[in-house]
């Protein structure tokens, strides 16, 4: 993304079009960069380690939880309630005898889902409106950053608290809850992304050759903010996480007896000073989780904002 | 600079008008059925009569809003389902008790996040920028009730030093209400024992709270010292031979607090996220222990409302930020 605007101080009109676009196009090669940044520090290829693991996890639940897992997510008295981790149970049962290994790797493609499905959304909704409103410019662009403003105005937590209580406590509304307050952010992103870079030179070379304006949208302008926004969204995953977990503790979320990371917190609370490990244990699986996508991103971010990167390398 | 203030005041408005629309949008329109919703639970027939005159859901919808507007602005937001008490005194009643939690974690947040942005910055790349990093997210990523409980586990188990319940000890003689604010009260009033008490009792739910978002504060202190590092007066202080401990501390930090006080201003919607929780787990008398409540009972106008008040706090928060940020940056041009 960076080189496209140093590229783009060159010359003629129709060789920079053609030089634009392959830049424009060379996501993957952004994608590259970034794997080398990542590399280079030790603390974000934890971060990577542990992403994988906990996509791993999600896809082999889900492809053959039934083998994998020792025990069903909520077979009772799976062992003595309350026993603390042991071999056959390693992270111990909670007050009814669910075995909680069991029932922290079931709920892994649940919450990962949720994150990684409401942060695209977010990001495609949000990002669409940026885009528009950036590129555009005037009226349409006034019109839609207020809106994005009035959303960004509202503690996202509490919003989503009154609406998944509006509209009933239940999985899929509190994900619309969610969704619904989540894109603001990647708005006003991707507008001011789509505003500094609709005026470089490339941009104007492309409309300078007739190319139209749609295309340029679509091709220039987007293809290049992509990749911020993806990174943007990789830190985002865990947010959303943490919010949903929230809203299971607050128990307007996931109802019981499903397992998940948050309402399984809430549901062992009670236990937290003799049996700590029936709390703590899914409360450490939402931490690793937020922790590790957030460690990736932020070490991306120092990256892309040009004037960090500049003391950094 | 008054006409700036003053158009920021317009915006301010605008913003909260439409923040009412949202609400109203979900409360009214969306909700598959807002009368039940208004009168809650238990309500039987003839109260949700009563409910549908009382919030004038028979009318049209645009009907409806400008009264729901007009309640807003008059300081009418509604009336607890069970006992019909209006909400607004409530919510009145438990704000100091928030806003005394909010400002101690937010002093946190400077006192911790700041100089560890600063030395991050300082070490850039190096061991020490990777362990603040380390700690800076981990805050991050630490769900609000876990962060809670484990300071819960550890004190009120383990070391047994600081009360984790409440925000004064029931056993000393309670300061008058002068602010609302014990600490703040007792130490107006001189009274010791009330006021060694609740400042114990703010330590956990503060700390709690600003360990969740001093990140943000750290991140962007580091962020903007790495910004003013390469800048010639910098290099210029290096030159002349100053140590470089003043170097970074008198002349990058100071230019580089300027976008931090103003990023603290935009965490006031996550800090008001975030109490939510930490006041139902340390048993914090105010909006957010509130909120949890009448999640719990079902009472609707009162989650409502909260959600009003609180965008209205985060709406001032930026509009001081906005101003704080041109009063700090001479660069800003008053307009």
């Amino acid at each position: 993304m960076v080189e496209g605007v140093v590229q783009g101080s060159g010359s003629q009109g129709r060789r920079l079009h053609d030089r634009a676009a392959s830049v424009a196009g060379s996501t993957k090669s952004g994608l590259i960069s970034s794997w080398r940044i990542i590399r280079g520090s030790p603390l974000s290829m934890f971060g990577f380690g542990l992403v994988i693991l906990y996509l791993a996890v999600s896809v082999a639940v889900i492809v053959a939880g039934r083998f994998i897992l020792p025990y069903g997510p909520n077979q009772l008295n799976a062992g003595i309630p309350l026993s603390p981790p042991s071999f056959s149970h390693p992270f111990g049962t909670d007050n009814l005898g669910r075995d909680i290994f069991t029932r922290v790797l079931a709920a892994t493609p649940l919450d990962l889902g949720i994150g990684i499905g409401v942060a695209s959304l977010a990001m495609a909704i949000g990002g669409f409106i940026g885009l528009i409103a950036g590129f555009q410019g005037g009226m349409v662009d006034s019109v839609l950053m207020r809106i994005t403003d009035i959303f960004l105005s509202i503690p996202s937590l509490i919003l989503a608290l009154a609406i998944s209580v509006a509209l009933g406590p239940s999985v899929v509304h509190s994900i619309e809850a969610i969704s619904f307050v989540w894109w603001a952010s990647y708005a006003r992103l991707a507008r001011g992304q789509a505003l500094s870079t609709k005026n470089q030179l490339y941009v104007v070379a492309a409309r300078a050759s007739g190319t139209k304006e749609y295309v340029i949208l679509g091709r220039h302008v987007f293809r290049n903010i992509f990749d911020t926004l993806f990174i943007y969204m990789t830190m985002d995953i865990g947010t959303v996480i943490l919010t949903f977990s929230t809203l299971s503790f607050l128990g307007v979320g996931i109802q019981p007896p499903t397992a998940e990371w948050g309402s399984m917190v809430i549901n062992g609370n009670y236990y937290i000073t003799t049996q700590p490990w029936i709390p703590l244990i899914p409360g450490f699986a939402i931490f690793f989780a937020v922790f590790a996508f957030s460690l990736i991103g932020d070490v991306l971010r120092d990256v892309l904002d040009p004037k960090t990167r500049k003391s950094m390398i | 600079m008054l006409l700036f203030i003053a158009k920021r005041v317009a915006v301010m408005f605008l913003l909260i008008i439409g923040v009412t629309f949202i609400t109203f949008l979900f409360s009214h329109v969306m909700a598959p059925d807002p009368a039940r919703l208004w009168a809650g639970r238990r309500a039987n027939a003839s109260r949700i009569h009563e409910i549908v005159i009382l919030y004038h859901l028979n009318q049209p919808v645009y009907i409806q809003y400008w009264y729901y507007l007009k309640g807003i602005f008059t300081g009418n937001l509604g009336y607890d389902p069970t006992t019909g008490a209006p909400i607004l005194p409530q919510i009145l009643g438990y704000f100091p008790a928030t806003l005394e939690l909010v400002l101690a974690s937010i002093l946190i947040m400077i006192a911790v996040g700041i100089p560890l942005g600063a030395v991050a910055a300082s070490r850039s790349g190096r061991a020490t920028d990777h362990l603040v990093r380390a700690f800076y997210l981990s805050g991050w990523a630490t769900p609000s009730f876990l962060g809670a409980l484990v300071l819960v586990f550890i004190f009120s188990d383990y070391l047994r030093v600081l009360p984790t319940l409440g925000i004064i000890s029931p056993f000393v003689q309670p300061p008058r209400t002068i602010t609302g604010m014990p600490v703040v009260d007792s130490l107006l009033e001189g009274n010791i024992p009330a006021f060694v008490s609740s400042l114990e009792h703010l330590i956990l739910p503060a700390t709690s709270l600003a360990f969740l978002n001093f990140g943000i504060a750290t991140r962007m202190t580091r962020a903007s010292m790495l910004e003013v590092f390469p800048l010639d007066y910098v290099k210029t202080a290096r030159s002349k031979g100053l140590s470089e401990f003043i170097v970074v501390y008198k002349h990058a930090l100071r230019n580089a607090l300027i976008s931090t006080v103003t990023v603290l201003a935009l965490l006031t919607g996550s800090l008001l996220s975030g109490d939510v929780v930490v006041e139902d787990i340390f048993g914090w008398p105010g909006i957010g222990k509130y909120a949890f409540t009448a999640v719990k009972s079902e009472n609707f106008p009162a989650i409502i409302a909260v959600t009003v008040v609180f965008s209205i706090g985060v709406i001032v928060a930026n509009l001081v930020a906005d101003v704080l940020y041109a009063v700090l940056d001479p660069k800003v041009e008053w307009r």
